[in-house]
């Protein structure tokens, strides 16, 4: 076990270095006779799916800033996570049967280490904030909108 | 700048908990910033693997040794790959081309320069030579024939596909019995062993 305070220590000078959050992948050379999937397994220390985060959500008028509303707070990523996946699978049941505030344009939420996007279809939602999203063929129309900031907190 | 005595602390605690060598990549959520301890900057020492095939003890006396970084280990067998790298700048590829393409020539007559590595071409015409004649003619350019051009030329390189990774050299085989196949196998030829950071 490596010493923690050593561990905090650079972290602490690399965030003010870079002036952001720095997570430290570890690498081992771990040897695998004779394997041809070799790759390197890391580790991370300072892990960033292991930081609080805080979540501000951004303020519009549609169904996907609506939902993003009760994204706020402060957690960490891992519980973000399961906060999100939550929040949105109670929106698209609907409690009467029929749900006519489905947000049925809304594929799911994707959480980046510094915002969320709602993954929309693109058929509609306010002009001007829709980004093509690159993971995707064109004929899926599918597009993210930022609808939250994430602040992860820095080393103390 | 970070204080680095403080990085190499941390990479040889790392090192004696983990037992082998370790590098560490500072990440933003931006991507990566840079590596601490990296493996391609560290000391190597390549050593054939016990009981390695006869065949390939040539190309093993080429390479084995001691070398300041293992990115010199890489750009090594870079250079002395010129059989099965692509045509580059890479001074002795480049001339190794221009040998083999006047071989093809003279010995087959097609005149067109060589879009991919010389292993690749040489199997290839012995590929479509065979299908074409049936087995009756013997247009194709036996490998022994660029060995000894590239021998006459005093060229140094070798005779097989070495593919060096940190924890070793492998032989890279293709199937050449499947001329549509992609599939690749690979034989551990060698032990690099990294310095651990002092």
């Amino acid at each position: 076990m490596v010493n923690p305070e050593l561990v905090k220590q650079l972290l602490r000078e690399l965030e003010r270095e870079y002036e952001r959050p720095v997570q430290l992948k570890v690498e081992p050379l771990a040897k695998k006779e004779y394997s041809k999937e070799f790759k390197l397994e890391g580790t991370y220390l300072g892990g960033f799916l292991e930081r609080e985060v805080n979540v501000s959500p951004i303020s519009g008028e549609s169904k996907e800033y609506e939902i993003a509303a009760k994204f706020k707070g402060t957690y960490t990523l891992k519980e973000l996570g399961e906060l999100v996946e939550k929040i949105f699978s109670e929106e698209q049941s609907p409690n009467d049967g029929i749900n006519f505030d489905a947000p049925m344009n809304i594929k799911g939420f994707e959480i980046r280490t510094n915002a969320i996007y709602a993954i929309t279809d693109g058929t509609y939602g306010p002009a001007g904030h829709l980004v093509a999203h690159p993971g995707f063929e064109d004929e899926d129309r599918p597009y993210r909108l930022k609808v939250a900031d994430i602040t992860l907190k820095l080393i103390e | 700048m970070v204080n680095s005595e403080l990085v190499k602390q941390l990479l040889r605690e790392l090192e004696a908990e983990k037992c082998c060598p370790v590098q560490i990549q500072t990440e933003t959520q931006f991507g990566t910033k840079e590596y601490f301890g990296s493996f391609l900057e560290r000391s190597v020492v390549v050593k054939r693997v016990e009981n390695l095939d006869e065949k390939y003890y040539f190309d093993i006396d080429l390479i084995e040794g001691k070398y300041s970084s293992l990115k010199q280990l890489y750009t090594k067998i870079e250079e002395l790959n010129v059989l099965f790298n692509m045509p580059s700048d890479n001074t002795s590829v480049k001339k190794a081309h221009l040998l083999v393409k006047e071989l093809i020539e003279k010995r087959t007559g097609i005149s067109e320069s060589l879009d991919g590595s010389i292993y690749d071409t040489i199997e290839n015409i012995f590929q479509i030579d065979r299908v074409w004649s049936r087995g009756h003619h013997a247009q194709h350019v036996p490998i022994s024939e660029v060995y000894d051009v590239l021998n006459n030329a005093k060229m140094i390189y070798l005779k097989y596909n070495f593919k060096p990774r940190p924890d070793g050299i492998y032989h890279e085989v293709s199937d050449s019995d499947d001329f549509c196949s992609d599939e690749t196998d690979e034989i551990k030829v060698a032990d690099i062993t990294l310095k651990l950071i002092e």
